[in-house]
C-alpha cells in the first residue's frame, strides 16, 4: 500500500532549475492537512513566504512576469502547487480542489478541499510535498497532519520522495 | 551523498541541536518522577558565566573590549565582464587581552564552488530540465567567488594565507600586541558578480535585456570584499563556515571606498558621498540640498535624467567615493537606470544626528510605487525604531531596487516589489499586496539598521537576536502605518500552526539548523515580543526594558544572555519560565477549561443545609431500575413493615442537630462567626496546559447580572504543577460563564477548549476548625507563671477535664 500511494503521488511534476538559496532566509512552506473523522472532508492549506514564491516564478514562469501581480504567473504557480503537493489515504489519491488563494505581502495562502469515506479517517497518509525543492536547493517543507485531534508533523527535505504515516488504531 | 545519507545527516544535526539543550539540565534533575520544572533557573544554571566583559545584569562589563577594523578601499566595476577589481587596506586594532598571531576574514561569496554549501545541495526528481542545465553551464564556464590576488603586511611583504571554505587566515609574521596593538595589512583580489535571478544570493546584476526592455543592468554589491570576522570574548574567533542561511556578524569601524563605475552611473552606497562635485551635476547638488528641508520627497536624478543615461552607454568612468564611520559593514549600488529621490528626516532629540537623509534609488520599472512608498517608508521606520531603542545614528538611510528582494546593509538596503505590466496592453498596474509588500520590506530592511548593524548581534548563530527583534519592530511599525495593515509577523493567531508542529527546533539553534526558518527565526520571536510586551510585562516595562537592552549594546556584540538578563534586570520581571518555553523549547500553548465547581459555604444551620441539600437530591434523576419496576415495592404494599425511617428521611432536621449547631456557633469567635456567615459563591477553575507552555490565564468571566470580569492570573500560577491546576474566583455574583484567552492574545492553539460550557457543578464547602494543638500541661489544669517554670493549679479549672 505505501508503495502504491507513494507511486500515486510520485506520478506528476515539472522538473525546473533549482536556484540557490536566494537572498536572506531559508526557504520553506507550511502545509496543513486536516481530516474530519466525521464528515471525511480533507482540507490542505499551504503558508509560503512570498520572499520565496516570488522569485521562484522565474523558474515556474518563465514567460512570465516574475511577479505575484502577473495573473499569467499566478496561474502557473497555482497548476505547480497541483503538481508538486499531494495527499493519499489509504492508497487512494485524494482529489483536491483549489477554494481559496491569498496573494499577501508577506506570504500566499493556498486552500484546498477533497474528500475521503470517513472510514478512511484513520488509515495510512501518505503526503508529497516537494514544492519549491526544484528552485531551491534548502527548501524545507514542513506538512502538519491534524485528525482525531491529533498533529503529525511530516518534514521535506529537498530530494525526499512521498512519506507516510501510518493508520490509527481504532480505539479499544 | 546519498539520499538516505542526506536524511540521515539531517536528522542528526535535529538530534544534536535538541540533546544539546537537553544537556545541560542534566547535572540537576528530579529522578524519581516525570516532574519538569518549567520556572528552573536559567542562571547559574544554563546561561554562561557572567565576566567582566558582560556582567550578569546583561550590561557590557567593565573591561568590555571589542576590536576596530578600518578600510580603505578602492573598487572598480567592469560593466563588459562584470567583474569588481578591488584592493584593500585594513587597519586592525587588537583591543583584546590576547596576542594575535593570524588574522581570520570572512570570504562568503566563496560559498557558491567548491564549499560546504555548494557540496551539500541537494536535488529531487528523475529528470533534468533545460534550465537546470543551463545552470550547470553557468557554474562550468563561471567559478564564482574570490580570487585572492595578493595579501601583504605594511612594508610591502607578502603574507601567507589559507582559505578554509568560506574563511581566510593570514598568519601574521608578528602578533598583533593584545590590550590596543595594531596592524595593517593589504589584500588584492577579484569578484565576478553573480546574475541574480539565475545564481542568487543577496547580491549581483540584473540586466532588463528582454523584448522591449532597454539592455541595461542594475548592480548591487554585497558582501564583496575580504571583511575581518569576529574575535569576541564569548567565541574567539568566529570559525563558523557560511552555509547560505546564516548571515553575519562582523566588527565596527570607518571605511573610505572609492567605486569606479561608467560615468553615466549613478552610485548609492553605506556612508556619506565625499565628492559630489565629481560625479553629480549642479542641479542635482542643488536639488540635494533642498531635499533636507523639503516635506516631500525631491527627486535628485529624476526620471527623465535616468531615462536619457539609458539611452547611451558611457564609456568613460567617474570614481564615487564615500566615507562611512562606526559601520559594520559596507553595500553599493549602481545603476544608470536609477532615479534617485531624497527627503530629509528631522531628529530633533539628537543634537549629533538632527538630519537623516532618506533616499531611495530605482528603476523606471519600478515606478510609481517606488516615488509614492519607498522613502516615506524609510521616514516612518526611522521615526518608529527610533522611538523603539535610539535615535538612528548615521546620516543616510537608502532603499534600492534591484535583484535582490530584500537583504539589509549599514545605511543601505536592497529591497524587490514594483508594479506590473499588462503583457497585451502594456497596461501598469500594482496590487495592493504589491504596496504592502513594498512598505513591509523596506521598513524591515532599513529596520535592520538597528538589528543586526548597530546592535551587533550575530546572526550565523542566533538568527533571531536580528530577524525576530527586527520583526517585531516590523510589525510595530507597520501597525503604526495602517491599524489593517496585513501583517503576517506578530500576531499571535498566526503562530499557532507551526507551534504545534512536532519537528521544530528551538529558538536558540544555529542559525543553519533551523527548520522553517521563516516561521522560527523570524515570526515566533517576533510573536514571543508581541505578547511579552501586551500581556506578560506590560508596556512600561517592556519598552523600558527593551530599549535599554538596544542602547546598552548599542555598536557593541550583545549574545542571547545579555538580552534575556537585560529584559529581566531592567524590568524587574522573572523571565525564565518564558525564555525556557518560547526560546529553549519547542512546546507551544494550549491551555484548557476544564471544569467550573460552584461552592458556598456551609452556614452551620442545619435546617437550611437539609434544605440546600433536599434540593440538590431533588435535581438527581430517580434510579432507572425503580423508575422502570412496575409492581409495587414490599415498602408499598405491606404497611407494617414502614417504620421511623420511612416518616423521617435523611434530610429531617432533629432539635439535637438544632441545638448542637447552636452550641457549635457559640463556640466560635465573632472573627469565626462572621466568616461562617459569608454568603460570597467560590468559583473553582480547574486548568489543564494540554499544550506544555507555561503562560499567564487570562479568565473572562461573564454573570448574570451582565458585567464581565476578566482576571490576568500570572504563568506562575503553574509553578508547582505544570500540568493542571485549580484556581478559585470569589463573587457574590452569579457565573454564566467563562472563557480563557478571550482576546486572543497568548498564541492559544485550540480555542475549542477554551470555552467552559459545561453545567457549573455546585458544591458546599466545610469550613474547618481544626482541634487545639496537644497540649498536656492544660489537660493537667496546671499553669505556669512569667517568673518561673513550677506549675501550679490553675485558678479556674474547666469542667471534666481532671485527671483521669
Amino acid at each position: 500500500m505505501i508503495v502504491r500511494a507513494a507511486a500515486l503521488i510520485a506520478a506528476a511534476g515539472l522538473v525546473l532549475a533549482p536556484l540557490p538559496a536566494a537572498a536572506h532566509r531559508g526557504h520553506g512552506a507550511l502545509s496543513v492537512v486536516e481530516i474530519d473523522a466525521k464528515t471525511g472532508a480533507v482540507t490542505v492549506s499551504h503558508r509560503i513566504p512570498t520572499h520565496d514564491a516570488e522569485p521562484a516564478l522565474a523558474v515556474i514562469a518563465p514567460d512570465a512576469q516574475a511577479s505575484l501581480d502577473d495573473p499569467e504567473a499566478i496561474d502557473a504557480l497555482k497548476t505547480y502547487m497541483g503538481e508538486h503537493f499531494a495527499v493519499a489515504v489509504n492508497g487512494a489519491l485524494v482529489g483536491l480542489t483549489l477554494k481559496d488563494m491569498t496573494l499577501g505581502a508577506d506570504d500566499v495562502r493556498f486552500q484546498y478541499s477533497g474528500k475521503i469515506a470517513p472510514a478512511d479517517a484513520r488509515a495510512e497518509v501518505a503526503v508529497k510535498a516537494s514544492m519549491f525543492a526544484d528552485v531551491y536547493g534548502d527548501e524545507v517543507n514542513q506538512v502538519n497532519v491534524r485528525r482525531l485531534g491529533v498533529t503529525r508533523t511530516l518534514v521535506f527535505n529537498a530530494g525526499d520522495g512521498a512519506q507516510t504515516l501510518d493508520a490509527v488504531d481504532p480505539p479499544q | 551523498m546519498s539520499k538516505g545519507s542526506i536524511r540521515y545527516v539531517v536528522a542528526g544535526v535535529l538530534a544534536a541541536a535538541l540533546a544539546s539543550t537537553v544537556a545541560h539540565a542534566d547535572a540537576i534533575k528530579q529522578t524519581k518522577a516525570p516532574i519538569e520544572d518549567k520556572f528552573r533557573q536559567l542562571e547559574g544554571e544554563d546561561w554562561p558565566t557572567p565576566t567582566d566583559y558582560r556582567n550578569a545584569s546583561g550590561a557590557p562589563g567593565y573591561r568590555y573590549w571589542q576590536q576596530k577594523v578600518d578600510y580603505d578601499v578602492a573598487v572598480h566595476l567592469n560593466e563588459d565582464t562584470k567583474l569588481l577589481t578591488g584592493k584593500e587596506t585594513i587597519t586592525y586594532k587588537n583591543n583584546s587581552p590576547d596576542n594575535l598571531p593570524y588574522l581570520w576574514l570572512l570570504l562568503d561569496q566563496d560559498y557558491k564552488r567548491d564549499s560546504i554549501s555548494k557540496l551539500t545541495e541537494t536535488v529531487s526528481g528523475d529528470t533534468i530540465s533545460l534550465g537546470q542545465v543551463r545552470r550547470i553551464q553557468r557554474f562550468k564556464e563561471w567559478e564564482g567567488g574570490f580570487t585572492i590576488k595578493s595579501v601583504k603586511d605594511a612594508s610591502g611583504r607578502s603574507l601567507k594565507f589559507t582559505v578554509v571554505d568560506t574563511l581566510l587566515r593570514v598568519d601574521l609574521p608578528t602578533a598583533v600586541r593584545a590590550n590596543g596593538g595594531e596592524t595593517k595589512l593589504t589584500i588584492e583580489w577579484t569578484l565576478p558578480m553573480v546574475e541574480n535571478k539565475v545564481v542568487g544570493g543577496r547580491s549581483g546584476y540584473e540586466c532588463f535585456t528582454g523584448k522591449g526592455e532597454d539592455g541595461n543592468c542594475i548592480y548591487e554589491g554585497a558582501q564583496w570584499f575580504p571583511r575581518l570576522a569576529v574575535y569576541s570574548d564569548y567565541e574567539g574567533w568566529h570559525n563558523k563556515a557560511f552555509l547560505g542561511s546564516g548571515e553575519f556578524t562582523l566588527e565596527f569601524g570607518d571605511y573610505r571606498v572609492a567605486l569606479t563605475v561608467p560615468s553615466d552611473h549613478v552610485v548609492s552606497a553605506t556612508g556619506v558621498l565625499q565628492n559630489p562635485a565629481a560625479v553629480l551635476s549642479a542641479a542635482q547638488r542643488d536639488r540635494l540640498t533642498k531635499a533636507r528641508t523639503a516635506a516631500e520627497p525631491v527627486y535628485v536624478v529624476t526620471p527623465e535624467e535616468a531615462v536619457a543615461a539609458e539611452k547611451g552607454k558611457a564609456t568613460t568612468e567617474k570614481t564615487w567615493v564615500f566615507s562611512a564611520t562606526n559601520v559594520r559593514d559596507f553595500g553599493w549600488a549602481s545603476s544608470r537606470k536609477f532615479v534617485w529621490d531624497a527627503l530629509g528626516v528631522k531628529q530633533e532629540s539628537d543634537a549629533a544626528h538632527p538630519l537623516v537623509m532618506a533616499m531611495s534609488f530605482f528603476p523606471k520599472e519600478a515606478r510609481p510605487l517606488w516615488d509614492a512608498y519607498s522613502t516615506k517608508s524609510i521616514a516612518h521606520t526611522l521615526k518608529v525604531y527610533s522611538d523603539f531603542t535610539f535615535s538612528y545614528p548615521y546620516p543616510v538611510a537608502q532603499s534600492v531596487n534591484g535583484p535582490v528582494g530584500g537583504m539589509e546593509y549599514p545605511m543601505i538596503s536592497f529591497n524587490g516589489p514594483r508594479p506590473v505590466k499588462d503583457k497585451k496592453t502594456g497596461a501598469l498596474t500594482y496590487t495592493e499586496r504589491a504596496k504592502y509588500g513594498l512598505i513591509g520590506v523596506v521598513i524591515h530592511e532599513v529596520g535592520h539598521n538597528y538589528f543586526p548593524m548597530i546592535v551587533n548581534s550575530d546572526e550565523r548563530q542566533w538568527t533571531w537576536m536580528d530577524e525576530g527583534l527586527n520583526s517585531f519592530l516590523e510589525f510595530q511599525a507597520e501597525v503604526q502605518w495602517d491599524k489593517k495593515f496585513p501583517s503576517r509577523r506578530g500576531e499571535p493567531k498566526d503562530i499557532v500552526e507551526y507551534m504545534v508542529s512536532q519537528d521544530q527546533v528551538p529558538l536558540m539553534t544555529q542559525s543553519d539548523s533551523v527548520i522553517q526558518f521563516g516561521p522560527n527565526g523570524y515570526s515566533k520571536p517576533a510573536t514571543a515580543l508581541v505578547i511579552l510586551r501586551e500581556t506578560i510585562m506590560g508596556r512600561e516595562l517592556f519598552d523600558r526594558a527593551f530599549k535599554e537592552y538596544a542602547n546598552r549594546w548599542r555598536f557593541k556584540h550583545p549574545t542571547p544572555y545579555d538580552f534575556f538578563r537585560t529584559m529581566e534586570e531592567s524590568s524587574g520581571v522573572d523571565l525564565d519560565w518564558f525564555w525556557r518555553g518560547w526560546f529553549y523549547s519547542t512546546d507551544h500553548v494550549d491551555i484548557s477549561l476544564d471544569k467550573i465547581v460552584k461552592a458556598r459555604l456551609e452556614s452551620g444551620d442545619p435546617d437550611a443545609e437539609a434544605a440546600v441539600r433536599k434540593t440538590a437530591d431533588g435535581k438527581e434523576p430517580e434510579s432507572r431500575t425503580a423508575a422502570n419496576n412496575k409492581g409495587q415495592t414490599v415498602a408499598e404494599r405491606d404497611p407494617k413493615v414502614r417504620d421511623f425511617y420511612d416518616q423521617n428521611d435523611q434530610f429531617t432536621v432533629f432539635d439535637s442537630a438544632r441545638k448542637k449547631a447552636k452550641t457549635a456557633r457559640e463556640d466560635l469567635t465573632p472573627e469565626e462567626q462572621s466568616a461562617q456567615d459569608l454568603k460570597d459563591n467560590f468559583y473553582r477553575f480547574s486548568f489543564r496546559n494540554i499544550g506544555g507552555l507555561v503562560m499567564p490565564v487570562i479568565l473572562k468571566m461573564d454573570f448574570t447580572d451582565g458585567t464581565t470580569e476578566t482576571v490576568r492570573i500570572p504563568a506562575e500560577i503553574w509553578r508547582k504543577n505544570s500540568k493542571q491546576v485549580t484556581w478559585q474566583y470569589v463573587t457574590g455574583k452569579e457565573l454564566k460563564g467563562a472563557e480563557i484567552d478571550p482576546l486572543w492574545e497568548t498564541a492559544d492553539a485550540d480555542r475549542g477548549n477554551n470555552v467552559y460550557d459545561g453545567a457549573i457543578t455546585p458544591v458546599t464547602l466545610k469550613m474547618q476548625k481544626f482541634p487545639d494543638a496537644p497540649n498536656r500541661m492544660k489537660d493537667a489544669n496546671v499553669k505556669v507563671e512569667p517568673g518561673g517554670l513550677g506549675t501550679s493549679p490553675s485558678e479556674d479549672p474547666k469542667k471534666d477535664e481532671g485527671p483521669k
